[in-house]
Formats: C-alpha cells, sequence, structure tokens
C-alpha cells in the first residue's frame, strides 16, 4: 500500500539545496519512503536525498506528486501535506540578484584603438584589478590516487571516514563564519555532504565496480554535475559548485593534498576559473587577492556574492579564454565596464591610471564629508543616519559617520533559526549597538514579519495575499509574548542611550492604542522583577500604509516620531507589488502625487510638532536631494555606504531653492516634468559655465585621448557630467568626422551629449605639446572643451560659446590664454573677454 | 567686391563660429565687403538678405552639412569649401574664390 498527493510546485527559484534541505529535513521524520514526482519531466527524487530532489529539476508550475510507502505512511501524509503548503510555498527568500552596471560593454576608444586583445563579460562585482594570472581549475583525480582498488571493503572505511571529516569541517567553520553569506553557504554544503545517495552511489561504485574511493568520489560529483549544469535554471546551473567544493574536499581528505594546491597567491593576482567554489574563494589570501574572472558563474553564484561582500572585483561569463590566460602574466580586470585585457599595452594601463584617479578623487573628496553634519549650505539642518540589521552592521555605520540609526531591523534576529531569540540574547545584540552610539539616537523597528517573510516557528497561517495580510503590527496580537519580550529587551538595552522604538504597518491610531499597552504590561514586569530599564524610551510610528498618512494629528497624541517607508507606502499608494517587474516600474516615487503624499505628512507631523524621517531607499539618492531637502524632513536614513555621498549632495544645496522646487513639483503632471525640472535645476544651480575647477594646467596627457579623458574626468568629477563614458563617446564621434584642432597650437574639442548636466567650458594646457591630428600643422599646447546638453532650442549658455569661437580666432586672445599661469586670473580674464 | 558666405558645422557648437569669425576678420584684411550668415546651434543668425545676395559678387559656403535654404542663392558664383578650411587657411578660400 502506498499513499500519495499532488501539488503544484510553488518556488520561483525552482527546487534548489536550500528549500530542498527544508523538505529532506520533512521527511526523515517519517520512516517511510517518500518520493517525488516531477510529471514535467518525468524525474523522480527520493526525498531523503537532497541531491536527488536538487536533480528532479523542479520548477515554478511543475505538477509535482508525493508518494510515501511503509509503516507510518499515515502520519507522514497529513504532516508533509500541511509542511508543502503552508511553510514550503513562504520558504526561499531569493539571493540578492547582483545588478548590471551602467556602460557594460562599453569600450573606451583609447582601448579600442590600443590594438589590445580584450574579451568582455559580466561585471558582477565593481572595481578594477590587476595582477599576475592565477589559473585555478576543476580538481581532477589527486595525483597517487587510482581509479581502481582491489580493497573494497579498505575504500569503504576510507570513505566513511572523508564523510565524517568534511562535515565535521563544516560544521566547525559554520560555527565560526561571521558572514551570513558565508554561513548559508556552508549549510548548502553541509547538505550535499550528508546526502545519503551522494555516498549511496559512490559505495556502489566502490563495492559494486571496484573502484576506489577518491575515483567514486571523482565520478558521482561529475554525474551530479552533469545533471545540474543541463537543468533549464540558472540557479540550479550554478549550483555545480556546491557540489564540486564538497567533492574537492572529500578528495583533500583522501589524498591528504590541499584542494586549491596551485592557489597558493604570494604576490598580486587576479585568478581566472571556468567556476570557482565558494570555499576556494575563500581560501584565497585576500593580501594578493585583487580580481576574479570567472568564464562561468552568473549573477547569483554564491562565489559572487562573496566577491561582492568582499569588495573583490570580478568579471563572470568571459567566454574564450583558456589560452589566452597564461598563468604569470598580467592581465587587467575592468569590472566596472566588464573587460578583461590580457597583457595590456602601456596606453591602456595609463588609460586606467586616468580612470583610477578619478574614482579615487572622487572617494577621497566624498570621505571628507564623512566627519560632516548633514545640513545644507544655508545651514538648514537634516540629520543622516543608518539602516542596519545587526549591531556589527551599526557599528560600522557609526565609523563611516552615521549621525544615528534610522532603522535597526530585528527581523534578521528571528530568522533562520529553530525558535525566538532569547530576551538575553536581544538586549546583548541591542545593548551593543546603543553602546556604540553613545548619545546618538538608535532607532528599533520592532518586528516587520509576516506572511511574505514567515517565520517556520510560527506557524503562521497561509495567506492570498501576504503584503495585505496579517504582517507586522498586525500580527503582535496573536503574539503577544514574543512581542513583549522584544519590548522588555529593546527598554532594558536602553538603560544608558537614546534609543527609540518604531513599530511598523501601523494604519490606524487603534494599533498604536495596542502597542502601547503591551508596552506597559513590559514596562510593570520590569519593575516588578527589579530589572533595570529605561521607561522613557520615545514611541514613533513607521508611515508606510496610506491611511496612516491621513491619520497623522491623532497619532501625533499618542506617539513622538514618525519615519516615512517609502518603499511600502509607494507599493501600496499605487498599488503595485514592487517585486513584480511588470508593473514596478509604474511605481515612480517622482510622481507629483506620491510628493503630494509625502508633503502633507511632513506638514502635518510638523503642524503637531513632531519630527519626521525617511528611510526608505531614495533616502539615499543624492539626485533626489533637493526634493528631500525641500520636503522639510528632519533625518534620512540609508545603507551606510551612501551616506557621505548624500552628505556631500546636501551641502551643496540651499534650503530655499530646494523649498521651491518641491513647491513645483508639486504642480507638475507627472513624473517625468519633476525629473526635468530636477536637471534643470541642476544645471541653473550650478551656475557659471567656466569654473576655476575645470582649469587644468600642465598636463602630461601623452595624446589626443589621454586629453579627452582627463577633461571629461575633470567634469564628471565637479558633477557636470553624468556617465563620463558617454561624453567621451560624443566627443570621439565629433573628432570622427574632422579634427577639431585649429592650427595655431590650439585644439576646440566639442560635444552635445544628454549625459551633459551643466553648460560648460573647460581648459586644459600641456606641458609638452602634441601631436593632436596628424593632418594639423602644427603641435597642440592650449585645448579647450566645449560641452553642451542635448536640448532643442537655443540656450543662454550658446550665446557664450559662439562668442568663445569666435574670440579664439584673435591671436592676441590666443596669447594671453597661452601665457596666464595663473588659475583665478585666466578664469577672470575668460569670464571677463566673454562678459559672463 | 561683396561676398556673402555661410558657415555651419556638424554639432554647431564651435568651427560655425571661428570660421564665420575668420572670413570676416581675413576678408576686412583684404578689402572685402564680407557678411555671414552662421547656421549654428543658436539657428539661423546675421541672415543674409535677398537685397545681399543680389549685390554680392561671389558667395562662400564653409560648411561641413547641407545649407540650409540654398535655393536662395541660385545663379551666384559659389565657392563651396571644408568648414575647417576657412579656420586654418581664409586666406587660401579668398584666392580660390578670386579664380573663380
Amino acid at each position: 500500500m502506498s499513499l500519495e498527493f499532488t501539488f503544484t510546485f510553488p518556488l520561483p527559484n525552482g527546487l534548489h539545496a536550500r528549500p530542498a534541505s527544508l523538505l529532506r529535513d520533512e521527511a526523515v521524520r517519517f520512516s517511510c519512503a517518500t518520493v517525488l514526482h516531477n510529471g514535467r519531466n518525468g524525474l523522480h527524487a527520493n526525498v531523503k536525498s537532497l541531491l536527488s530532489l536538487v536533480s528532479a529539476d523542479f520548477r515554478l508550475g511543475d505538477p509535482a506528486r508525493l508518494t510515501m510507502e511503509g509503516a507510518d505512511e499515515g502520519l507522514a501524509l497529513p504532516a508533509l501535506e500541511a509542511f508543502l503548503r503552508d511553510e514550503f510555498p513562504g520558504c526561499d527568500s531569493p539571493l540578492p540578484e547582483v545588478a548590471a552596471t551602467r556602460g557594460v560593454g562599453f569600450v573606451p576608444r583609447l582601448i579600442a584603438a590600443s590594438g589590445a586583445a580584450f574579451y568582455r563579460g559580466r561585471p558582477v562585482s565593481p572595481g578594477f584589478a590587476v595582477g599576475a594570472v592565477v589559473v585555478a581549475d576543476m580538481p581532477g583525480l589527486p595525483e597517487g590516487c587510482p581509479g581502481l582498488a582491489t580493497d573494497a571493503v579498505a575504500e569503504g572505511v576510507a570513505l566513511e571516514a572523508a564523510i565524517a571529516a568534511v562535515t565535521g569541517e563544516l560544521h566547525a567553520s559554520m560555527t565560526s563564519a561571521k558572514n551570513t553569506v558565508e554561513r548559508e553557504v556552508l549549510k548548502a554544503h553541509l547538505a550535499v555532504a550528508k546526502d545519503p545517495e551522494f555516498a549511496g552511489k559512490a559505495r556502489d561504485r566502490i563495492f559494486k565496480e571496484g573502484r576506489s574511493a577518491a575515483a567514486a568520489v571523482q565520478e558521482i560529483a561529475q554525474v551530479y554535475s552533469e545533471i545540474l549544469r543541463a537543468s533549464e535554471s540558472v540557479y540550479l546551473r550554478e549550483r555545480v559548485l556546491d557540489i564540486k567544493d564538497v567533492a574537492g574536499r572529500l578528495l583533500r581528505q583522501l589524498s591528504g593534498e590541499p584542494i586549491v594546491a596551485g592557489l597558493t597567491l604570494e604576490a598580486p593576482a587576479v585568478v581566472m576559473a571556468t567556476l570557482l567554489t565558494p570555499s576556494e574563494f575563500l581560501a584565497l589570501d585576500r593580501r594578493f587577492l585583487r580580481g576574479l574572472v570567472l568564464s562561468e558563474g552568473g549573477t547569483t553564484s554564491h562565489t559572487v556574492i562573496l566577491a561582492r561582500a568582499f569588495g573583490i572585483p570580478c568579471v563572470s561569463g568571459v567566454k574564450e579564454l583558456h589560452g589566452v590566460l597564461k598563468p604569470g602574466i598580467t592581465v587587467l580586470v575592468d569590472a566596472r565596464r566588464g573587460l578583461v585585457i590580457p597583457e595590456p599595452p602601456a596606453t591602456v594601463r595609463r588609460y586606467y591610471d586616468l580612470d583610477e584617479r578619478r574614482y579615487a578623487e572622487r572617494a577621497g573628496r566624498v570621505a571628507g564629508f564623512a566627519a560632516k553634519t548633514g545640513a545644507t549650505a544655508d545651514g538648514r539642518r537634516i540629520e543622516i543616519a543608518a539602516n542596519v540589521s545587526s549591531a556589527a552592521e551599526a557599528e560600522a555605520a557609526f565609523g563611516k559617520g552615521a549621525e544615528g540609526i534610522g532603522l535597526f531591523r530585528t527581523e534578521m534576529l528571528f530568522m533562520d533559526r529553530p525558535a525566538a531569540p532569547s530576551e538575553e540574547e536581544q538586549v546583548a545584540e541591542y545593548r551593543r549597538a546603543v553602546t556604540v552610539a553613545g548619545s546618538r539616537p538608535v532607532i528599533i523597528r520592532s518586528l516587520d514579519i509576516g506572511g511574505d517573510k514567515p517565520l517556520p516557528y510560527l506557524n503562521l497561517p497561509k495567506e492570498d495575499n501576504p503584503f495585505l495580510g496579517c504582517r507586522a503590527v498586525r500580527f503582535y496580537g496573536a503574539h503577544k509574548p514574543m512581542i513583549k519580550t522584544q519590548f522588555r529587551a529593546i527598554l532594558r538595552a536602553a538603560t544608558d542611550g537614546n534609543v527609540k522604538l518604531m513599530v511598523p504597518m501601523i494604519g490606524h491610531v487603534d494599533e498604536v492604542r495596542v502597542v502601547k499597552a503591551l508596552m506597559e504590561e513590559a514596562r510593570a514586569e520590569l519593575v516588578a522583577e527589579q530589572l533595570a530599564f529605561n521607561p522613557d524610551v520615545a514611541l514613533g510610528v513607521m508611515l508606510e500604509v496610506p491611511s496612516a498618512a491621513f491619520a497623522i494629528p491623532e497619532l501625533a497624541r499618542e506617539v513622538s516620531f514618525f519615519s516615512i517607508g517609502t518603499n511600502d507606502l509607494a507599493q501600496y499608494f499605487f498599488a503595485m507589488d514592487r517585486g513584480n517587474p511588470a508593473v514596478a516600474d509604474g511605481m515612480d516615487p517622482l510622481n507629483s502625487s506620491f510628493l503630494r503624499l509625502l508633503k502633507k505628512i511632513t506638514d502635518d507631523a510638523h503642524a503637531a510638532g513632531r519630527p519626521v524621517g525617511l528611510c526608505g531607499e531614495i533616502a539615499g539618492r543624492p539626485d533626489l536631494a533637493p526634493l528631500l531637502v525641500g520636503l522639510g524632513l528632519d533625518e534620512l536614513s540609508m545603507a551606510a555606504p551612501l551616506m557621505s555621498g548624500m552628505k556631500a549632495a546636501i551641502h551643496g544645496l540651499k534650503a530655499s531653492d530646494c523649498d521651491r522646487i518641491v513647491a513645483q513639483s508639486l504642480l507638475k503632471p507627472d513624473a517625468a516634468e519633476v525629473r526635468a525640472l530636477l536637471r534643470e535645476t541642476a544645471a541653473t544651480v550650478s551656475g557659471d559655465m567656466l569654473h576655476p575647477e575645470l582649469i587644468m594646467l600642465e598636463s602630461e596627457a601623452a595624446s589626443r585621448g589621454e586629453v579627452i579623458k582627463e577633461l571629461t574626468d575633470r567634469l564628471w568629477l565637479a558633477g557636470r557630467v553624468g556617465d563620463a563614458d558617454v561624453v567621451e563617446e560624443a566627443l570621439w564621434r565629433r573628432e570622427d568626422t574632422y579634427s577639431t584642432g585649429m592650427g595655431f597650437g590650439v585644439a576646440v574639442p566639442h560635444c552635445k551629449s544628454p549625459e551633459v548636466i551643466v553648460n560648460s567650458v573647460a581648459v586644459l594646457k600641456m606641458k609638452t605639446p602634441i601631436v593632436w591630428n596628424p593632418s594639423d600643422s602644427a603641435p597642440v599646447g592650449l585645448v579647450i572643451l566645449l560641452a553642451m546638453r542635448d536640448i532643442n532650442g537655443a540656450d543662454t549658455h550658446m550665446a557664450v560659446f559662439s562668442k568663445l569661437a569666435r574670440k579664439l580666432m584673435h591671436e592676441e586672445f590666443r596669447d594671453r590664454l597661452r601665457d596666464e599661469s595663473d588659475v583665478k586670473a585666466l578664469t577672470v580674464f575668460i569670464r571677463e573677454s566673454l562678459n559672463v | 567686391m561683396k561676398i556673402v558666405a555661410v558657415t555651419a558645422c556638424p554639432t554647431g557648437i564651435a568651427h560655425t563660429y571661428m570660421a564665420a569669425e575668420q572670413l570676416e576678420m581675413t576678408g576686412k584684411k583684404l578689402g572685402y565687403q564680407v557678411k555671414v550668415e552662421t547656421q549654428g546651434a543658436m539657428g539661423v543668425e546675421n541672415e543674409v538678405s535677398a537685397a545681399d545676395i543680389a549685390a554680392a559678387d561671389a558667395v562662400i559656403f564653409a560648411v561641413g552639412v547641407p545649407v540650409q535654404d540654398r535655393e536662395r542663392f541660385e545663379g551666384k558664383r559659389i565657392l563651396e569649401v571644408p568648414v575647417a578650411d576657412a579656420i586654418k587657411n581664409a586666406p587660401g578660400v579668398f584666392e580660390k574664390l578670386k579664380a573663380l
């Protein structure tokens, strides 16, 4: 007899290691044989084997049938059915996708013209690297390991010992792993190492086919790799890495050889591999690891995610590299544009020296703002705070100049574990952040969990529409003990600091009253238990439900601050799922309707005497800084790396201008016009076409290409152009028609481009004149660059451009430009000659 | 001698105006009466009128793009040169004009 039931496979990423291991954990509680059949491809899997499950290549929507056969099948059926219905569909949080960088595949002229060979790939971890090639290839059968063995029993024992050793090794690494990504990866590997089918098949090879343990491991790994590689899911294809990794560990145990023997790094290195496993990556000496080049491996592989976490530049999907990147040769990795250049010639090296100089210079300029307080040029204060998910992140954020923690998400503490964290554990975590903060505020958000982010130990009912269901504050009533414990922990952690408690998803004042009653209970208990706590923890509301935006006056009577969660607020306001790419583009926060909502919130909150911050993604966008300032927000909270750039942007603004821009934006009919207004403002607020910053003397540029690069980089650093590569290319396109060398040792490169934000004149004088174009009669020592916005109709600046062009035909004007060596005097002279 | 000219270049930011200035300067030096129309990013400026054209002995087009309203100049002696020639070697352009 057997029992069965059918269902439709519910996970968008297919059945990969993490959900498969949860399903397996459910099945192993019963002794009956459990098989999962895939009606689409005819494959079936032993549910107690992770590899078997993963190999069945389940995809979203596949017809699935689960059969159980054995003594306890009657118990297994309802349990597994309930698991698959209630928990399984929500158990897979997708790994973060690495967004493709702008300008992918763009090859700058100088590089294209250098004659250097270059290969394209996907820039998956941004940055730039130069180093000697170190090749890491698939592990073969280690030397000294024969394929066949005479003593099958001994081989069997060796296999069991190796599996036990690797399992122990992985457990130990998991305990010491600090990075959550790293821990996740190790968990997946552990599942492979403990997989019964993997071990079983390997044993079959040893006992039935006389293979050695090492050969059996290698062959089984190969078989599974091929099955996964043939999968239609990119995600599953990348899981080949996990198999390869575990096989490598087992082989090392069996042979005593280090798995990555060839990968000892002794000098700055770029590691090149078909695939690089996460443990191979982690085993690399990061003192010398400069970059990674992978011929496979997409954007979601664990290795790529680790590379990002450790800031190692990586280009993936680079084909045709084998035989080109020979060990030891120098290779240049441009993981911003997605280029790999073996043995780069001097011209290419020089190009990247310039490129790196601009990034270093910008980082230096922005870093100068880290220690400053957030304020506009005319003195309006706006606190710049960080969004964090752990105390460790909070510590790092204060190191980067956070003026507070505007959002401490507590979900991480509660996820990926069998039960909720204890009060003591929570107190320790919160207190760690509070201690680093000193007197700076720490806003801790109480648990924001629900149908979209389930916790296995809560048994939350499955909902058809979890975003509109029982999430965040709405489930507090049903889980009072857990929430009260969190409140107690927050009150206790607050003894030595400026702690505030923020409640998510409040839509109505009644919900606040329930929370306050619960807080009161928590206080009373702490008093009764004589535990130290801070009774004055301020209570605030996260504004993310539109109804709350229209209830500010009554909410303000109950709480002391607000913070706008624009990500959810926009989703609920526009009635668009932000995770659904088919509609997500429509929820543009620049829509004037949304801006009016934000303005109403800040006005109403201020009228009630309550401060209001913003902690959604738009808080970290410098291009929106005029709107954020003009809305009158008191605090902006964002990912820590964005803080300095935001401070820099705000320091460059006048609050009075921002107020005007917001007033105008509210009257615009759509997002496009608001965006146009912002650009227009950026163009006029930045003022002069010619600024002393745009004059470069004593340039050592060695070619026309380097001059163009230096000048566009200067415009980019001054915030006058968006994508410098695009402007550079526009200048080259103009050069293509005919040389802009005009004789007299002067060249006037120029362009019109939508990436020009502010019309600009830049001047560069050469230390040693260069040949601009072979057809020119004289070498060029003076270069005047004109960059113009691509807009229709005459522009007031255009008159200045034409005047300058005419002036350049006059020898006395040119002589003066050439002879004047003081930047200020030169600026004044040019301005006066042009009457600007 | 009366001369009318038109200057125009692909982006209309620089060469149009440089060529115009150079033709005016050099022409004056050589004793000609020169009027130059620019067709650039600012649109048409210093437009030559029908009367200017009628009175002109010759026409110079220093252009890298087609001249707008070219039919205005029908029946006139026209010298067309690349816009860069007018900038780098304006005297040479006037030499050619004389030889026309």
